[in-house]
C-alpha cells in the first residue's frame, strides 16, 4: 500500500470529503477511509451557511456569524468565510457541479420537498433558487412518488403569498408504473425530454408563460444539465428542480462528481471499516495496516455508528444520542470501538462544537469550518482561518 | 467491508434508507428488477415469517456488492440476495449451461466449450450478443529477473488469465521477478476459485469448487506468504467470501498485483517506465475491487508508469463474471455496459478483470487490458 505519505481522512460524508479537498487545494497526498457511503444522498446537494435565527430566515448570513454567533467557538471573518467557500467553490465547479463562480454574498430562496421556500447559501444550477420569492408554475409528474403537486402549490403559496400554477405531466405508460425517482431520472438519462417537452408545450396555460417552471428532481443521473436545458430552450422560460425525499438525486450527482474530481486529483479510496487508529497505525477490519502521515476523522455518522466530537472534546455516539463522555482519551474512544493509543488527529462534523444544524441551518457551514480546522491543525497552523 | 455475517436473525439492521437502491446500477436499466432492498432485506423478512415466494428476476443481480458497501447498517445486503438466489433455482432448460458457468474452471481447460455456434448458443441460453473469449496471441518469452535470495509469492492465475489472456501471466510473472520476487504459478492446474457459483446462486456447487482450490494453495510453499492476485473477483471472494461464507481459507495474505506492484516495485522500475512517452489511459476500477479494496491504486500505477490517467466512471460495466453471457441476462449487460463515457475509441482502458475486460472492449470499443500487461509494455518501451 501506497497510502503511508497521506493524511487519512475518516469518512466520506460532507465533512470528509471537505477535509480531501482542502488537502487536495494544498497539494497534501489524501486517503478516505470509508465503511459506507456517507450522507450526501440524504440531502438534495445544498449548502447552508446559516439559514435560521430562532424561526425566523436569515438573509444575511456573515452578519449573523459576525455579531452573534450561533457557536461561540466558531469565530471566522467574512473574509475567512469567503476564502473557504470560495476553495470549495473552485473544487465543485471543476468538478462539473453547477455552482455560483463567486461565493454568494447573501442566501438565496430554494424549496424544500413539501414546496415550503426556505433559505440556503450554495445549491447547484439544476435545483430552483431565485433571489426574490416570485410565482411558479409547478409541474407534477403522475405516478413518480413524493411528486404531490397540489400540496406542494398549497404550501408555497401559504408560506410566501406567491402564487403558484400546476400542471401535471402524464408520462408513457411504463413509466407511470415506476414510483420511484431513481427509475425515472434513468428513463431521462436514456430516453431525453422529447414526450416530456411536447406535451408541456401543449399543456401549459397562457398563464404559465413567464414563470419559473419546477419539476420534480428526477432530471436524469449524468445528463442533468443537457436535459434541463433543452426543456428550456423548447419552453422557452427558465426550468429548475424541486427536490424529493432521500435518496436525494441532487445530493447522489453531487458526489459522484466530486469523488471522481478528487479521484483524478490522485485522492485514493479504501473501502473498509476503521477498528484501531493507535501508534500512528490505522487499523482496519480486514487486516490492512498502515501509518498514515495525519488522521482526521470525519466520522460524525448522521447516519449512525459515528461519533460526534466537540470541540470541548464531549463525544456522543449518533447512533443511540448516548453521550460517551471525553472522546480524547484513549478509553473513551475504546468504548466506542476506535481505539486511539496515544493517537493524534482532528476532527471534522456538522455535529462539532455542539452545532444543531437541523435546528440552525448551519451544517454546510459547519463542515466547512470543522474541516478547514482539522486542516490546520494537521498543518500545524493555529487554525486561524486563513 | 462489512463485519456482519448471514448469522443475522437477530440483528435485522436495515434501516429502509434505500442507498441500496440508489446505488444499485441494475434497478436503473432493469423494469423487472425491484432492487437490492426489496430482495434482500426485504425477502429476508418475509422469509422468517414462513413465507418461501421467490422474486422471478432475483437472477438479474450482477453480485456487484455495491449495495452492500452502501449499507450504512452493515445489512450483507448482496450475500441475502445471494442466497435469495440459491432458494430460487434456475429452469431445467438453463442446467446444461449453468452446469458449465459455474465451473469456469472447465472452459479454462476447453476454451471450444465457449465456442459453440450461434444457433446452439441460443439453445443452451447462451447470449449471442455478448463477445465470448478467444485464446489470445500466444505467450511472450518472459525475461526472468530473480534476485539471488528472493520473497517468495504465489500468483494466483485464474481460469480466464490461464486460457485466454496468457499475455497478462507472463507479464505479471515477469514483472514480480523483476522486482526481486520468486514466482510460483498456483494453482497447478485449472481450477476456480468459487466465485461464479457463488454469485448464480449456487453455494454448494461454490464451496466445492473452492474447496479442491484451497487445497492447491495449501500445497504451495509456506515461504509464500503472500498470494498475488490478477482479477478482482478472484481477489475479493478468497479474502472475504472463503471465510465468511464458505468456510475456507487460504491462509495467505491476499493481494491485488496493482496493490503489489506499488509496494514491491523500486524507484528504478517506475523511472523505466517513465522514460516511454506519457501516455493517455483509462481507468475502470471493477466493482468487486471497489468493494473489497477502495479506488484510486489503480490510477495510482498508471501514474506512476508513466500514464495520464481518467476514470472511466462506470459503477458496473455488466460483465459479472459469466453474467454477460447468459442470454436472459444479455440486455441488462450491455445496457450497463454501453452507458455513454466520452472514452475516445481505440483509448487503453487499465481493468483487472479479464470478463469486465472484453465487455467493455465490445460496448465501449476500446482496448482494455489489465494493468500488469501494460506496465510491462511501459517498462520494455523505456528499456529500449
Amino acid at each position: 500500500m501506497r497510502w503511508e505519505a497521506a493524511v487519512a481522512v475518516v469518512g466520506r460524508g460532507p465533512a470528509g470529503l471537505a477535509a480531501a479537498t482542502f488537502l487536495t487545494a494544498a497539494h497534501i497526498p489524501v486517503v478516505v477511509v470509508a465503511d459506507g457511503r456517507g450522507t450526501l444522498e440524504l440531502w438534495s446537494g445544498e449548502w447552508h451557511f446559516l439559514s435560521r435565527e430562532g424561526l425566523e430566515p436569515v438573509s444575511d448570513p456573515y452578519a449573523v456569524w459576525e455579531h452573534r454567533p450561533p457557536h461561540p467557538q466558531v469565530r471566522w471573518s467574512r473574509d475567512a468565510w469567503g476564502v473557504w467557500w470560495g476553495r470549495l467553490l473552485d473544487a465543485w465547479r471543476a468538478a462539473g457541479i453547477p455552482v455560483p463562480e463567486r461565493v454568494p454574498s447573501r442566501n438565496c430562496w430554494t424549496l424544500g420537498s413539501a414546496g415550503v421556500p426556505r433559505p440556503t447559501f450554495v445549491a447547484a444550477g439544476w435545483q430552483y433558487q431565485t433571489q426574490e420569492l416570485e410565482p411558479l408554475w409547478l409541474v407534477g409528474f403522475s405516478g413518480l412518488s413524493d411528486s404531490l403537486v397540489d400540496w406542494q402549490a398549497a404550501e408555497y403559496e401559504a408560506a410566501c403569498g406567491r402564487d403558484a400554477g400546476v400542471s401535471v405531466w402524464e408520462p408513457p405508460a411504463e413509466l407511470q408504473r415506476e414510483g420511484s425517482p431513481l427509475r425515472w431520472a434513468a428513463y431521462f438519462d436514456r430516453h431525453g425530454v422529447e414526450d416530456l417537452a411536447a406535451d408541456l408545450r401543449r399543456a401549459l396555460p397562457a398563464e404559465s408563460r413567464g414563470r419559473p417552471l419546477v419539476l420534480p428532481q428526477v432530471m436524469g443521473f449524468r445528463h442533468t444539465e443537457a436535459l434541463l436545458d433543452e426543456l428550456q430552450r423548447r419552453l422557452d422560460r427558465p426550468v429548475a428542480e424541486l427536490p424529493l425525499g432521500v435518496p436525494c438525486l441532487g445530493g447522489w450527482r453531487w458526489q459522484q462528481r466530486w469523488e471522481s474530481w478528487l479521484t483524478d486529483q490522485g485522492v485514493g479510496w479504501i473501502q473498509g471499516r476503521v477498528v484501531q487508529i493507535g501508534d500512528g497505525r490505522i487499523v482496519l477490519d480486514d487486516g490492512r495496516t498502515w501509518r498514515p502521515a495525519g488522521v482526521i476523522l470525519a466520522t460524525g455518522g448522521v447516519l449512525g455508528g459515528g461519533i460526534a466530537v466537540g470541540v470541548d472534546g464531549q463525544a456522543v455516539n449518533t447512533a443511540t444520542g448516548d453521550p460517551l463522555g471525553m472522546a480524547l482519551t484513549a478509553e473513551d474512544l475504546e468504548a466506542v470501538g476506535l481505539p486511539a493509543r496515544g493517537a493524534g488527529y482532528a476532527t471534522a462534523g456538522r455535529s462539532l462544537a455542539g452545532c444543531q444544524p437541523d435546528r440552525e441551518g448551519d451544517g454546510g457551514a459547519m463542515n466547512v469550518w470543522s474541516a478547514a480546522q482539522a486542516v490546520a491543525w494537521w498543518r500545524g497552523g493555529a487554525g486561524s482561518g486563513s | 467491508m462489512k463485519s456482519a455475517s448471514l448469522d443475522w436473525a437477530d440483528t435485522d439492521q436495515c434501516l429502509k434508507c434505500n442507498i441500496c437502491t440508489a446505488e444499485c446500477p441494475v434497478y436503473r436499466v432493469d423494469a423487472a428488477f425491484p432492487g437490492p432492498k426489496a430482495l434482500g432485506p426485504d425477502w429476508y423478512r418475509r422469509m422468517q415469517a414462513g413465507r418461501t415466494e421467490t422474486h422471478p428476476h432475483v437472477s438479474d443481480c450482477t453480485f456487484c456488492q455495491l449495495c452492500e458497501a452502501a449499507c450504512p447498517a452493515d445489512v450483507p445486503v448482496a450475500h441475502l440476495i445471494a442466497w435469495h438466489k440459491s432458494r430460487a433455482g434456475e429452469p431445467w432448460t438453463r442446467r446444461l449451461r449453468d452446469l458449465v458457468l459455474t465451473h469456469p474452471h472447465w472452459v479454462a481447460r476447453w476454451p471450444r466449450l465457449m465456442a459453440v455456434p450461434r444457433p446452439v448458443a441460443r439453445g443452451l441460453g447462451i447470449s449471442t450478443r455478448s463477445v465470448r473469449p478467444s485464446a489470445g496471441p500466444s505467450t511472450p518469452p518472459a525475461r526472468r529477473h530473480v534476485a539471488a535470495a528472493p520473497r517468495r509469492v504465489g500468483l494466483l492465475v485464474d481460469c480466464y488469465s490461464r486460457a485466454f489472456d496468457r499475455e497478462t501471466v507472463a507479464a505479471a510473472e515477469a514483472l514480480l521477478g523483476l522486482w526481486g520476487l520468486a514466482v510460483i504459478p498456483v494453482p497447478g492446474d485449472s481450477q476456480c476459485c468459487g466465485a461464479a457459483a457463488y454469485a448464480g446462486g449456487q453455494p454448494e456447487t461454490a464451496k466445492r469448487v473452492a474447496g479442491a482450490m484451497e487445497r492447491s494453495l495449501g500445497a504451495l510453499s509456506p515461504e509464500a506468504e503472500t498470494l498475488v492476485t490478477l482479477n478482482a473477483t478472484c481477489d475479493a471472494t478468497i479474502r472475504e467470501e472463503w471465510p465468511r461464507y464458505l468456510g475456507l481459507r487460504s491462509g495467505r495474505n491476499v493481494v491485488p498485483f496493482t496493490e503489489m506492484a506499488l509496494e514491491a516495485a523500486p524507484p528504478s522500475f517506475w523511472e523505466t517506465c517513465r522514460r516511454a512517452p506519457v501516455e493517455k489511459v483509462w481507468v475502470h476500477t471493477t466493482c468487486r475491487s471497489r468493494v473489497a479494496r477502495g479506488e484510486g491504486a489503480l490510477q495510482q500505477l498508471a501514474q506512476e508508469g508513466g500514464g495520464a490517467p481518467r476514470s472511466l466512471g462506470l459503477a458496473c460495466c455488466g460483465a459479472g463474471g459469466s453474467y454477460a453471457f447468459k442470454a436472459e441476462h444479455e440486455a441488462v449487460a450491455h445496457d450497463l455496459g454501453s452507458v455513454p463515457t466520452g472514452i475516445d475509441p481505440g483509448a487503453v482502458l487499465l481493468t483487472d478483470s479479464g470478463t469486465c475486460a472484453l465487455h467493455l472492449g465490445q460496448l465501449q470499443a476500446v482496448r482494455a487490458r489489465h494493468p500488469a500487461w501494460w506496465l510491462y509494455r511501459r517498462y520494455r518501451q523505456g528499456s529500449a
